[in-house]
Parts: C-alpha cells; sequence; structure tokens
C-alpha cells in the first residue's frame, strides 16, 4: 500500500519519535498505522464506557446536592482536574476516529491519509481548547445558543447517517451503532466544552439542578444517555463477539451486557426525570 | 546486485508427535537476492532437513507460502533477504506459522482448514444471468470491470486474515469477505439475495473494524478494506 | 520405524480425478454437468485445488472467434501443425482447434473474469506462432485475463467444481493405481499431514497430474511437478509418451526461473553475455534477439558453456544478461511495467539502470500419457486401458506433438478437460463399482517408504537433487548427442541407487516433508530415465528435441516415442503413428498439412 500524501517534516518528525516506541513501530511496520488507530479507538471507546459508570455515579449523587458539592471540592484539586481534562483525549479521539469510521464505510471516503491528518489536527486544537477552558474557568456565552447550535448539528448528522445507513442491508444493531455515534458526535464534543466553559456548569449542584428544570434540556440529556449505552453496550458486545464463537458463552456476555446497560439507564434517566 | 548477508532466524517450530513447541534458532548465510524460500531450502539443505515450510508455485501467484515474519505475514517465496533487511531494518528475523488455521509442522499450516471459510463464501457465481444468445458471451464493459478487477487477483494466501484485528476468532475473513462482494459486484451474478444473506451473517461483514491491516499486508496489493467497505455501504 | 504400514481406510465414488488442476477440474465440472449427483473426489497435493499450477500462466488461451471476420479455425490448425514441427496427431488438432471457442465461452458463462474490450466483448491478443491465412499476418487470438489467465481459469474451473460439490482431499499424493484385471478401479493416496494411507475405488480414474519439468535446474514449473502421475503409470505397466520434448524458454528470472516474456525483446530488449557484446547478431544475424525460442535458448547456453556466461554465487548458477536500460521511459512505465517488476521482486535489480539476469528455464512438456482423441489412455496403439483417463500436461493426445505454441495449453486443458468428462460419463453409463481393493494394495508405495524411512544409508538429499538437475540441464536439456545422453542414463541409474541411501531426518508419518520429497525425486530420476532413453533414441532434431549430431528434421523418425518402463531400467522401445487424418481428408487447402517445413 503506496502512501500517496506527501508526509510533512513535522510528521515524519512525530513518526520518527513514535518509531522509537518499540511496540507501535512493530505494529506500525508490520500491520499499519490503521491497525493501530483501530486498536486506539477500541481503547478508547472502553475508557469511556468506563467513564460513563463512574459519571452516572457521581451525578447521583446530586440527589443530596450538599453530598455532591462537597465531593466535588474534594476533587477540585490539581490531580483530579487533570484527569478530567485527560478524558478529552479518548473522548476526541474516539468522536472523530468514529467520524472517520463512518465517512470511510459508508460515505465512500477513501482518501484516509488526509481524514487522518485532519483527525490528528483537529484533535489537538480540541484537546488544546478544553485545556484552555479549564484554566480560564469563566467564559460568556449563551447556554440557549450554545445547546440549540449543538442540538441542531448532532440532529443534522444524525439524520444523514440515519438516511445513508438505513438503506442498506446491515443489521438493526450496526446502524444503530452508526446513528448514535453520529448523534452522539456533535453532542459529546459539545458536551466536554461546554461542561468547562466555567467550571460551575459542570460542578456545582445549584447551576446543574437549575440546567436540569429545562424540559429541552432533560430532553437531550434523556436522548443522550440512551444512544450513548446503546452505543457502548453493541460496542462492548461487538468486541467480545470477535473472540468468542457464538454461543451460550457470548449469549450470557450479551445478556449481562444488557443488564448492566439497563440498570445505568435506570439510573441515568432517573437522574435527568426526577431532579 | 548481491551481496551476501549474515542473518540470524529464530523460528517457531512444532511437532504434531510429541505436541512440543519451541523457538530454533539457524544462522545462515545467504545471497541478498536469495528469498525466504531459498533460505528455508537451504536450512532444509545445509542445516536441518526436518524444518517445514510450505511452498508451490514460488511465483507468488498461488498463495502457498505465507508466513509471519517480524510480525508481518507475507509471501516468503517474494521476499528477498536484502529487502527483509531493508524493510526490517534488523538482521534477525522471527518466523512464525500463519495464526489463521491449526499449524502441521513447524511454519507449516493447515490452510484446508482455512479454505473451508472461502467455500462458505460461495465463490462461483450461483446463478448466472442468461446469455444475450446462445453461444455469445455475456458483455461487460471495461468500466464495470475496474471496478472489482482488482478483487479477483486474491490468491487466498490468508496473509490479511491473519494480519486483521478480529478474525482469529469468528470471522469469515476478508478474503472470504471479498470474494462473495466480487460476485454481488459482478453483473453476471442473479441470486444477489442469497449473497447479501451471506455478506450480513454474525461472523460477515460486522466483524471487519476497517483497521486495514488487510489492505497493508496484502502480498497482491489489493485494497480490501475498500471492498469490505462497500460491502457495509451495500451499493452494488 | 516399528510400525507396519497399512492401509488406514477405504472411501468409494464414481469418479476420482487425480490432480485437481485446470483439466482434472474442468473434465469434473463436465461430468457433474452431465451427470448430476455423480459422486466424485479430486485429489491435490497442495492445500486447495486453486494452488495448482495451471494458476501461474500468464499470458492467454487461444481460441478462434467465430465473430472475427478473418480468422478461422483452420488457420489456427495450420499453426499448430506448423508449431509442432509435423508430430501432432491431426484428428485432436481439429477437434480442439474447432471447440476452443464453445470454451472460452463456457468459462465466461462460468464466472471468468476476461479483459474486455471497448463494446464489452472479450478481448484477445496475438501471441508467437499464431497468424492469419495459413502464417501471412498475426492474428489476434489469445483471449486473456490481464496477465493472470492460467489464474482466472483455475478459478473458474475450481468454482464450478465446488458448486457443484466435488470432494476435494488436499494435501495428499497418490501413489500408485488400483487394477481389477485390466480395468483401473481407482489409486492409493497417502494424506501427509496425517501420515495415513487411504484406498479409493472409483468406477473411472482420471489422472491430470500436470507439468513435471522440476528435474531441470531451472524451471518455471511448481514445486510439486514431479511427474508423479507419469510414474503411477509407468509403475502400472502403461507406456509414456514424447517425454523427450521438452520447451525451454529461453529467458527465465535466475533461481526461480519465472519467465520473463518475450514482450521484452519484442520492445527491443537485447541479450548480452559477460562482455555485454549483443552476441544475438551472431546467430541470428536478422532476426537477432527476435528469432524463434529454441534458438535464443540455444544461443544463450552456447555463450555459457564457451565461458561467456556470468555466474551467480547466491544461486549458484549461470546466466546471461538482458538489457532492458536503454528503453525510453515511456516503454518502462507503460508497456513493460509489469513483467519488470518481476525482475525487481525476484532478483532484486531496477531494469531501468542494471542488467537483468536471465537464463532458460524448463518451461513445458510436450509428451506424457498417451490418450486417444477421446481422453482414454492407452495400454499401446490398439488397446485402451478401460477406466483409466487422461487429460491435461501429464497427457499426451498430442496437441502439441515435439513444440507447443504459446497459449495452446491453456486451451488444450478445457477442452480436451471437456472431452474426457464426456468419456467419462459415457464410460460410467454401465460400468459396475469396484467391490474390493486388490490384496496387494499398496505394496509399491509401502516397499518405498519403508525403504526411506529405514534407510541407513549417508547420502544427501540436496545432493542427489542437484546432481540430477546438473546432470539433465547439460545432458539432457537444450542440447542433446549420443554420447552425453548414453553418459546421462548411466548416472541416473547411479542417482536411483543413491536416492534408496538418502539419509532421512525425520520418521514419523505426519507431516514428514522429508519422506515425500525423497519420494517426490524418485520419481524425477524416473522420469528424467524415460526422457534421456527417448531422446537417445530420437535420431533427428524436431519441436523442441534438439539433436547436435542430427541437427536435421528426419521422415524416418515421422511417429511417437512408446517407452514403457515398468522397472527401472527395463526400457521398451514402441512407436505410435502421427495422426496426418485432416491432410488424408483431401479438404481445403490440405496440402499445407503434410509433413512440410517449419519455417518462419
Ligand atoms: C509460468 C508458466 C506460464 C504459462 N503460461 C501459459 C500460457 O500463457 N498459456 C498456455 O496455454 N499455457 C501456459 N502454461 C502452461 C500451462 O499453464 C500448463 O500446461 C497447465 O497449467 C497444466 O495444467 P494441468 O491441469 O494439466 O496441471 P496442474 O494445474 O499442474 O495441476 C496438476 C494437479 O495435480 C496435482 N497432483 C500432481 N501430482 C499429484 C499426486 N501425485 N497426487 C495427487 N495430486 C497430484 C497437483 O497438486 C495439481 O493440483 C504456462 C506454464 C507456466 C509454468
Ligand atoms: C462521539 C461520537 C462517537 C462516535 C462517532 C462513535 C463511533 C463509533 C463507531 C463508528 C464505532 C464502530 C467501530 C467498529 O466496530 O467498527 C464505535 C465503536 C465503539 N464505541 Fe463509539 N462512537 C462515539 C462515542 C462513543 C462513546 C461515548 C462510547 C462510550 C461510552 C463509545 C464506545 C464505543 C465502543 C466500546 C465501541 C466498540 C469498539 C470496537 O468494536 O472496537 N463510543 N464507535
Ligand atoms: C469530564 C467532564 C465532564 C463533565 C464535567 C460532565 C458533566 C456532566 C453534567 C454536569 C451532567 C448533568 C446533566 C447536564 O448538565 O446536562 C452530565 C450529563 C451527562 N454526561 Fe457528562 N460530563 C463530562 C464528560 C462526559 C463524558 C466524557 C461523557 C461520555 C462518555 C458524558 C456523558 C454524559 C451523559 C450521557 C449525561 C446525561 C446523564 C444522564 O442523563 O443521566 N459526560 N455531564
Ligand atoms: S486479499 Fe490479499 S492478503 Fe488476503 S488472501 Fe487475498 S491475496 Fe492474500
Ligand atoms: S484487517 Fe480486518 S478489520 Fe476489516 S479492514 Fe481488514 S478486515
Ligand atoms: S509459493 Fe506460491 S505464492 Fe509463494
Amino acid at each position: 500500500m503506496e502512501n500517496t500524501l506527501k508526509i510533512t517534516k513535522v510528521e515524519s518528525y512525530i513518526i520518527s519519535l513514535m518509531d522509537k516506541l518499540p511496540i507501535l513501530s512493530y505494529y506500525a511496520k508490520s500491520r499499519g498505522w490503521s491497525f493501530l488507530i483501530t486498536w486506539g479507538h477500541r481503547l478508547a471507546g472502553l475508557t469511556l464506557a468506563g467513564y460513563i459508570f463512574a459519571h452516572i455515579y457521581t451525578l447521583s449523587l446530586l440527589f443530596s446536592p450538599a453530598g455532591f458539592d462537597a465531593d466535588m471540592r474534594f476533587l477540585h484539586n490539581f490531580v483530579f482536574t487533570f484527569l478530567e481534562w485527560c478524558v478529552a483525549i479518548p473522548l476526541i479521539f474516539h468522536s472523530l476516529n468514529g467520524g472517520r469510521l463512518i465517512l470511510y464505510e459508508l460515505f465512500h471516503v477513501r482518501a484516509e491519509e488526509i481524514v487522518i491528518r485532519f483527525m490528528i489536527v483537529l484533535g489537538f486544537i480540541y484537546i488544546f481548547i478544553v485545556g484552555f477552558f479549564f484554566i480560564r474557568e469563566a467564559q460568556q456565552i449563551s447556554a440557549t445558543l450554545f445547546w440549540s447550535i449543538t442540538v441542531a448539528t448532532s440532529l443534522i448528522t444524525f439524520f444523514i447517517v440515519l438516511f445513508k445507513v438505513w438503506l442498506t442491508g446491515n443489521s438493526i444493531l450496526w446502524k444503530l451503532q452508526r446513528i448514535t455515534g453520529s448523534f452522539m458526535f456533535p453532542m459529546l464534543i459539545g458536551h466536554m466544552l461546554f461542561m468547562h466553559m466555567t467550571y460551575l456548569t459542570g460542578h456545582e449542584s445549584k447551576t446543574i439542578l437549575m440546567r436540569l428544570q429545562s424540559p429541552f434540556i432533560k430532553g437531550i440529556d434523556l436522548v443522550f444517555i440512551v444512544f450513548l449505552l446503546f452505543h457502548a453496550g453493541y460496542g462492548i458486545f461487538s468486541i467480545f463477539a470477535d473472540y468468542l464463537k457464538p454461543g451460550p458463552l457470548l449469549k450470557s456476555f450479551a445478556f449481562l451486557i444488557i443488564i448492566v446497560m439497563a440498570i445505568s439507564a435506570f439510573f441515568g434517566i432517573r437522574i435527568v426525570v426526577a431532579l | 546486485m548481491s551481496g551476501v548477508y549474515n542473518i540470524t532466524l529464530e523460528i517457531s517450530r512444532y511437532d504434531p508427535d510429541t505436541r512440543l513447541s519451541w523457538v530454533q534458532t539457524y544462522q545462515v548465510e545467504a545471497g541478498g537476492i536469495l528469498r525466504f524460500v531459498d533460505v528455508l531450502r537451504k536450512i532444509n539443505d545445509e542445516q536441518d532437513s526436518t524444518l517445514a515450510w510450505s511452498s508451490s508455485c514460488e511465483h507468488a501467484q498461488c498463495g502457498s507460502c505465507g508466513i509471519i515474519v517480524n510480525g508481518k505475514p507475507l509471501l516468503a517465496c517474494e521476499l528477498l533477504v536484502k529487502d527483509a533487511v531493508e524493510q526490517f531494518d534488523t538482521h534477525r528475523f522471527r518466523l512464525r506459522p500463519l495464526t489463521i488455521a491449526p499449524v502441521l509442522r513447524d511454519l507449516a499450516v493447515d490452510l484446508e482448514k482455512a479454505y473451508d471459510r472461502v467455500h462458505e463464501a460461495k465463490p462461483y457465481l450461483i446463478n448466472p444471468a442468461p446469455l444475450p444468445k446462445e453461444g455469445d458471451e455475456y458483455r461487460i464493459s471495461q468500466e464495470t470491470l475496474d471496478t472489482y478487477i482488482e478483487a479477483t487477483q486474491c490468491i487466498n494466501c490468508f496473509c490479511c486474515a491473519t494480519a486483521c484485528i478480529s478474525s482469529h476468532h469468528h470471522f469469515i475473513g476478508p478474503n472470504a469477505t471479498m470474494a462473495n462482494i466480487v460476485r454481488l459486484m459482478d453483473p453476471r451474478e442473479t441470486a444477489k439475495e442469497e449473497r447479501m444473506d451471506i455478506l450480513y451473517r454474525e461472523d460477515g461483514v460486522y466483524r471487519c473494524h476497517t483497521s486495514r491491516a488487510c489492505s497493508f499486508v496484502c502480498p497482491k496489493d489489493i485494497d480490501v478494506s475498500h471492498f469490505l467497505a462497500l460491502g457495509k455501504e451495500g451499493k452494488f | 520405524m516399528g510400525e507396519k504400514l497399512s492401509i488406514d481406510s477405504t472411501l468409494k465414488c464414481d469418479v476420482l480425478v487425480i490432480g485437481a488442476g485446470g483439466a482434472g477440474l474442468r473434465a469434473a465440472a463436465q461430468i457433474s454437468e452431465l451427470r448430476p449427483g455423480t459422486k466424485i473426489i479430486a485429489l491435490t497435493k497442495v492445500v486447495s485445488p486453486q494452488k495448482s499450477h495451471t494458476t501461474t500462466a500468464q499470458g492467454g488461451m487461444a481460441a478462434v472467434d467465430p465473430k472475427d471476420p478473418e480468422d478461422r479455425p483452420i488457420f489456427h490448425m495450420f499453426d499448430t501443425w506448423k508449431g509442432s514441427d509435423c508430430s501432432a496427431d491431426q484428428n485432436v488438432i481439429k477437434k480442439v482447434c474447432e471447440t476452443g471457442w464453445e470454451q472460452v465461452v463456457w468459462l465466461e458463462r462460468h464466472g471468468m473474469h476476461f479483459s474486455r474490450t471497448e463494446e464489452g466483448r472479450i478481448a484477445k491478443r496475438p501471441f508467437g506462432g499464431h497468424m492469419l491465412n495459413f502464417g501471412e499476418k498475426k492474428s489476434f487470438r489469445a483471449c486473456y485475463e490481464a496477465t493472470r489467465t492460467g489464474k482466472g481459469i483455475m478459478d473458474t474451473v475450481w468454482d464450478e467444481s465446488l458448486k457443484y460439490g466435488v470432494d476435494f482431499i488436499g494435501q495428499c499424493i497418490a501413489t500408485e493405481l488400483l487394477f481389477e484385471g485390466d480395468r483401473c478401479i481407482g489409486a492409493i493416496i497417502f494424506r501427509y499431514p496425517e501420515g495415513k494411507f487411504l484406498a479409493i475405488l472409483a468406477k473411472a480414474t482420471i489422472m491430470a497430474t500436470g507439468g513435471k519439468t522440476r528435474m531441470y535446474q531451472v524451471s518455471t514449473n511448481c514445486r510439486g511437478n514431479t511427474g508423479d502421475g507419469l510414474v503411477l503409470a509407468l509403475n502400472a505397466g502403461l507406456p509414456l509418451m514424447d517425454l523427450e520434448a521438452v520447451q525451454f524458454h529461453p529467458t527465465g528470472i535466475i533461481g526461480p526461473g519465472i519467465l520473463a516474456s518475450e514482450a521484452l525483446r519484442g520492445e527491443g530488449a537485447i541479450l548480452r553475455n559477460k562482455d555485454e557484446e549483443p552476441f544475438m547478431e551472431r546467430y541470428a544475424p536478422s532476426a537477432k534477439d527476435l528469432a524463434p525460442r529454441d534458438l535464443i535458448s540455444r544461443s544463450i547456453i552456447t555463450e555459457i558453456r564457451e565461458g561467456r556466461g556470468i555466474f551467480n554465487e547466491a544461486h549458484n548458477a549461470h546466466h546471461v544478461w538482458l538489457d532492458l536500460r536503454h528503453l525510453p521511459k515511456e516503454v518502462h512505465e507503460k508497456k513493460i511495467q509489469e513483467i519488470e517488476s518481476f525482475f525487481r521482486r525476484f532478483a532484486g535489480v531496477d531494469p531501468e539502470k542494471e542488467l537483468c539476469p536471465v537464463t532458460p528455464t524448463a518451461h513445458y512438456q510436450m509428451g506424457g500419457i498417451p490418450t486417444n482423441e477421446f481422453g482414454e489412455v492407452q495400454r499401446d496403439n490398439q488397446t485402451i486401458v478401460p477406466g483409466l483417463f487422461a487429460c491435461g500436461e501429464a497427457a499426451a493426445a498430442s496437441l502439441h506433438g515435439l513444440n507447443r505454441l504459446g497459449t495452446n495449453s491453456l486451451l488444450e486443458l478445457i477442452t480436451m478437460g471437456k472431452v474426457t468428462g464426456q468419456s467419462v460419463v459415457d464410460y460410467l453409463e454401465d460400468a459396475k463399482g469396484p467391490e474390493k481393493i486388490p490384496s496387494d494394495a499398496g505394496n509399491i508405495v509401502f516397499n518405498q517408504f519403508s525403504t526411506y524411512l529405514n534407510s541407513q544409508g549417508k547420502e544427501q538429499f540436496s545432493q542427489v537433487r542437484d546432481t540430477l538437475r546438473n546432470l539433465m540441464m547439460e545432458k539432457a536439456g537444450i542440447f542433446r548427442s549420443e554420447k552425453p545422453l548414453t553418459e546421462a542414463i548411466e548416472t541416473l541409474k547411479e542417482l536411483k541407487q543413491r536416492a534408496m541411501h538418502i539419509k532421512i531426518g525425520l520418521t514419523s508419518l505426519q507431516t514428514n516433508q522429508d519422506l515425500w520429497q525423497i519420494w517426490e525425486l524418485n520419481n524425477l530420476i524416473t522420469v528424467s530415465m524415460v526422457i534421456a532413453q527417448g531422446a537417445l533414441a530420437r535420431k533427428e532434431s524436431r519441436g523442441a528435441h534438439f539433436r547436435e549430431d542430427y541437427p536435421e528434421r528426419r521422415n524416418e523418425f515421422n511417429y511417437h516415442t512408446l517407452v514403457w518402463m515398468p522397472e527401472f531400467d527395463k526400457v521398451t522401445l514402441g512407436k505410435r503413428p502421427i495422426d496426418i487424418s485432416i491432410f488424408e481428408s483431401k479438404g481445403e487447402r490440405y496440402e499445407l498439412f503434410d509433413y512440410i517445413e517449419r519455417k518462419y
């Protein structure tokens, strides 16, 4: 496979750095970079899935706002803020790469190298911006405007993919994986960004609870959590299905995944509905 | 043109009689333009006649000689020593059998079993469209042919299947999936539905995660992942 | 090795195809089509029929398209007759040339991906020796699939057999034929992964084991082309025909022997010796590098013999250079890019800047198991062997006589494969199934294998193999004459003895590469003996057979050579007349089908 794209100096420098990591260069030479990216996608997906459980747990603390605030204060230190910022890495990587995969598989975008380059650049910018907000803390932006734009974009990507994928002969679950992904693409990127425009939006019970009174926000969050749990659940199942032959074992795992996701959905929905 | 290379081969061995596996190291002095099959033959001739490996055409055209060299599945009959030294930037090579089927002995793998997957994909025309006129050929424009001819070059060497992120347990494999897709694209095939059913089986195209290792390793330079993506896109 | 060798189990079927290559599977497909439900077992040495040697053929398959306003089957017949140096059988020529197109359509119909013309029809290209109007100008007759015609054909017949439910048994070697009286009833096979012997009982058996030129140092043939099928026939007391006719291709890439097509010379590539002298100017002042294949091969060997070749240490062989450096960039990039890439890949040279190492390479054997025009194997001129059929390169019907035209071989596989399938179906009509295996079944191979496994000898496998290859190349290769051939026969006897005493590394039966390679080596020695004997007896030069001591064709040799050798070196020679039925029919231009001169 010949790389038709000219590699820039910066890129070749980065590649030469990565070449120094034995595992990376071993697989890059023997299976190609796409192979490593796919592993990255898988690990990022699993990390995010792990994160969502923790996330639902912390959000459920909102049922006693004082406790939530106490915990948040406790977590508001350098280490945890840094870790929180780190979540942006798997998030943006998985999102952009998921977008790339959807483009590749369904929209005939085969100029891979160019897309990957975009992905890397956009990813860096995003991580940088999130970090910047972390430090600046107080932004002035209209929440309604922000969320209207984000949701509108989400709906657009959602419908584009929906129309494209619906007519194919793929299984419904597989289609939903792409459709939910496409909805979450602007949604999740926006979510993380928004939660850090001011620290309080994402970490102070009063602000959060107030926001959650809006039926509009409630609606979005409901769709969001359901889509996400489905997406993560099917994603995890699909990893299992790669390693296990169809049979009782795989069935039990599928069942287990459904249970876990259903319980998470219950708690997640309860937060949005009841608060 | 050639020059002599001193290379070290660490080869996975397996003895079906005792069921023991081990790694054996061979030191070989080889001309740069020897291919890996020549090197293995040299080992047979000069050091160890018991080392088993497979090949047939030795023209890179039959796909019998696939092995894994330093992690990369490739055809042993087209890898020149000097190119290997350059490509992997080392004089040490770790040779392993393909992981796609049970090992028979050393580097020889029971590809006959792996072939079952290709058979499942029905590489033939299930139900060819009627001819325009008896004794006349079916017309296919060069344009149509160009959309899938690349994929017909596949020699079923199973290098792609070995490299794939997901094939080892429950995936019909990139090459078998592609064999089906070729016939979906073939204007002479009328049994599209039956083919779609094969394509969208749980062990079919869903098991592909577009890791594109298939395209990367394919010795015939087929962009396998492109064809698999066509399968997902579902447009034929 | 304590255990006694024995037959593990017996399988029964209607038809046993020994050799699931292009020819064998075309026959199988034909049988399945005509007689659905026939139980067919097809054997191959490799893991899947798809890996058979047919898959490496590149150029094309000749067939006259009835829609072509210029070309006619009779021109093709003439070319084939002339190309064979008047030694092919005209009844077979007629049959094959007339049904060629029908078979191309069959292949297309069953899924082959032929290259196409602008109107979407099957495209055709010219090929050496194929002409219009009895040799007037070149014809476009070779149907092709890019540079993978053989692969296209192999895939198609494999696909069809798969579709019809033919049972493939891969990774096995057929080791002996079984007989009930004089009727063939199947074979013993050895499955090497498990190391087990199986008896397969069949109402009819087809031999299609393919090419057999691995006894030459450089050969385009695959690793398994060791003439097993021929030895099976010999051991059963059957004759072989025209084995002395071995076609060499002048420009094989040193080492692997891969063909560097004459297209390169067509574009202006020049052969050069050690001193970079364009030596073809001396041998063929007008045609130079475009002289016929056999003449170029002989010239190259003469250069090497007279010390003007180059020695390659890595492959331990001599060669000359093919010079492509002076060709325009455009030719490199557009016209010959694919063929050139072989040099890059297999010899590590850059043809745009460096000289390419080439040497004549053994390519095709015209002779084989004699059959009539229906694919029925002959015991002698008069009688056929009931239940035994043969087609493909293993058989000699004979379409090619002592010299084959390019692209005629693939044509033969498919047309004669079909004919053979048809004959088998007719035979099956009132054939009864064999009931039990003969009591001595397997004895031949058990003896062979125990000898190899228990050998206390010190002979090195590689030394015997290399001695054989050099011997055949030098003394029974491109140039032949009385003395070297007699010497070769003596050495072959010695080698046969040495081969019995090869030190074996592994005594297991499971995937024991040592074991079957020694068996194959023995087969090669046996076939080599027949080649040498046939070559010694044919005191003339004709087609691919060139005797330095008798450089002319001679009419008293207007026949096919038959050789029986039921035991090594117990040789009986015989003759089979050449069929000249087209000539005798006194039809259109029949005089051209007389023993005419072969001049281009
Ligand atoms: C490089 C190359 C290029 C060529 N190009 C052309 C071309 O352009 N046009 C053309 O017309 N011809 C061409 N030829 C010639 C042509 O390809 C062959 O003659 C033809 O493929 C032979 O086919 P087959 O079916 O007889 O045998 P094969 O395809 O060789 O099949 C033989 C089968 O028998 C099996 N077998 C052998 N021994 C045993 C055994 N003991 N037990 C069980 N199974 C066994 C083998 O495994 C194999 O499956 C070319 C040949 C070569 C080498
Ligand atoms: C933001 C937008 C997202 C997009 C566009 C997206 C897209 C995708 C796509 C296309 C796949 C399929 C990969 C394949 O199997 O071929 C996938 C897999 C997966 N996703 Fe997402 N995803 C997104 C967000 C998430 C989130 C938030 C999570 C976790 C909570 C997640 C978890 C997973 C998992 C676990 C997999 C399976 C990975 C694998 O099979 O290797 N994804 N995603
Ligand atoms: C690390 C920074 C993040 C912060 C501070 C944060 C904060 C919040 C807050 C405050 C809410 C409450 C609802 C709302 O205000 O809309 C929420 C909801 C949600 N978040 Fe996050 N989030 C972060 C990252 C993520 C990530 C990475 C994911 C995906 C894996 C995610 C998925 C969700 C979901 C699905 C909901 C809806 C919850 C429900 O309906 O129960 N968040 N988040
Ligand atoms: S697609 Fe390529 S790598 Fe895969 S089996 Fe075919 S030829 Fe081999
Ligand atoms: S390597 Fe495997 S994951 Fe898909 S793109 Fe190729 S089949
Ligand atoms: S031996 Fe046929 S591809 Fe290598």
